[in-house]
């Protein structure tokens, strides 16, 4: 049970994205299609599993002096080997995320899972609070880029939705979803529902 | 042994440290080579820009397009010595830059020939043929030679009569940086279109005019302020064009469209 919920609680209750507010630069910059907020989020999921694996092994033996350079240092190095994966199996797709596979290192959500919960938990709990969060971040990323591809190109994974004006179709495609500001007011409006649902529950839970 | 002592410290960073690169290290040496072979070859790129197939000044092409539009090429190897073709046609490119510094795979050159100041020249030379109606380019091949500096690599492209140039393309020199880089520029590249090698007895007479003499479909004009540069140029079409060269090759398949 404690178990389920290490995995769980992350993916809507305490979404890094939504309620953690954490990793909001790669949530904007990676959004504008679906196809690269996938590999995104797979690569992420990797890293933070990865990472926080390690880190709960080692938590015993770190010093606390060099603790956080040391967690620094196994997270950049899985996301050189993320990223040299993404290299040589989907070339293309990593000119597209070009830089932001590299800057997982300082994705907020791996070092602050690393800092506030692998240093202190078991490897199998740290597991699955890195799979739970990267879940998270990922169906947040997901949900943003399916929003900014079908109403900013018209189309879903490159198929064809709305069929956009200039190739002769209805759709007038909005400009302001191609850029990475949209991705904020989508943002913002996940995090208003799912806190004032969360909050809703809260007070139900209180009445109970 | 605490935590927080010195030789712990240095020990565990020590540790981690190995074992990440040891990690890093590990996944670049397994994937390295998968990523070059899916690597489009940059010189795959530089011929089909040569032969006017493509123009990547103007667009940027992905790997696999690259891949397809090589499929209209043919590449066979030219034996220089027997100024013959070698029978089959290659599947792979053949990296003829390895054999110019390898002597067994070289003739030596006596000063009198060397024009391009090359000293050795492979006995084999990759050439390339595009087969399509569409195109003007019939045959791309190979020329280096001695700059002011540095040695200048490029390709020139021939139309169907082995004798028109159709392009010319300059990839590598290390000539004085931003004079060098004028034999790079593409309006001038674009003057060399439509000049010919060859008078009709044969005779190599292109050239590179360094004066102000008259231009004809067999000179071309030369680049003011890198005239140095602009000699070594000349000097390795004399030399590539010549009887050490593409040459008796060259007049050969000439023969052959004649009769």
């Amino acid at each position: 049970m404690r178990f389920r919920n290490h995995l769980l609680k992350p993916i809507i209750q305490n979404n890094p994205i939504s309620v953690q507010i954490l990793g909001l630069c790669s949530a904007l910059a990676v959004t504008q299609s679906l196809l690269p907020a996938l590999v995104m989020s797979i690569a992420v999921i990797c890293v933070l599993a990865f990472s926080n694996v390690v880190i709960s092994l080692l938590r015993h033996i770190m010093p606390s002096s060099i603790r956080l350079i040391l967690e620094m240092t196994i997270i950049a190095s899985a996301v050189i080997v993320v990223d040299e994966v993404i290299k040589t199996f989907a070339p293309e797709m990593s000119q597209i995320l070009s830089v932001f596979v590299a800057l997982i290192v300082t994705n907020c959500i791996i070092l602050g899972r690393a800092e506030s919960f692998a240093s202190i938990h078991g490897p199998l709990a740290s597991l699955l609070d890195g799979i739970g969060n990267g879940i998270g971040y990922s169906l947040l990323l997901i949900f943003v880029a399916t929003v900014r591809e079908i109403f900013g190109r018209g189309t879903l994974l490159g198929e064809v939705v709305l069929l956009p004006l200039s190739s002769g179709g209805w759709y007038l495609e909005n400009k302001f979803m191609a850029l990475p500001a949209s991705a904020f007011f989508i943002l913002g409006i996940c995090t208003w529902i799912i806190k004032s649902y969360l909050n809703k529950t809260k007070i139900n839970q209180r009445q109970d | 042994m605490k935590n927080e002592s010195l030789s712990k410290t240095l020990l565990v960073a020590l540790a981690v440290i190995f074992l990440c690169s040891l990690m890093v290290s590990g996944a670049i040496t397994l994937l390295r080579p998968i990523q070059l072979e899916q690597r489009a070859p940059q010189n795959l790129l530089y011929i089909l820009q040569t032969a006017g197939l493509v123009d990547f000044s103007k667009t940027q092409l992905k790997q696999v397009e690259v891949f397809e539009q090589f499929k209209k090429v043919e590449i066979r190897i030219l034996d220089l010595n027997k100024s013959s073709l070698v029978n089959k046609t290659e599947k792979k490119d053949y990296y003829y830059r390895q054999s110019m510094s390898d002597p067994s795979a070289c003739t030596k050159l006596i000063k009198k020939d060397d024009l391009a100041q090359l000293e050795q020249r492979p006995h084999k030379i990759p050439t390339y043929w595009i087969h399509s109606a569409i195109s003007k380019t019939k045959l791309v091949v190979p020329i280096y030679g001695k700059g002011m500096w540095s040695m200048i690599h490029g390709y020139i492209a021939l139309e169907k009569d082995f004798n028109t140039i159709s392009g010319i393309y300059f990839y590598e020199q290390g000539d004085t940086p931003g004079i060098g880089e004028l034999i790079q520029d593409p309006k001038w590249l674009a003057s060399w279109q439509g000049k010919q090698l060859y008078n009709v007895e044969g005779i190599l007479t292109l050239s590179v005019n360094t004066n102000d003499s008259l231009s004809s479909t067999h000179q071309v004009d030369g680049i003011t302020g890198a005239t140095k540069t602009v000699i070594g140029v000349n000097n390795l079409i004399q030399f590539w064009f010549g009887n050490h060269g593409y040459r008796k090759f060259l007049l050969k398949q000439r023969q052959l469209l004649g009769g």
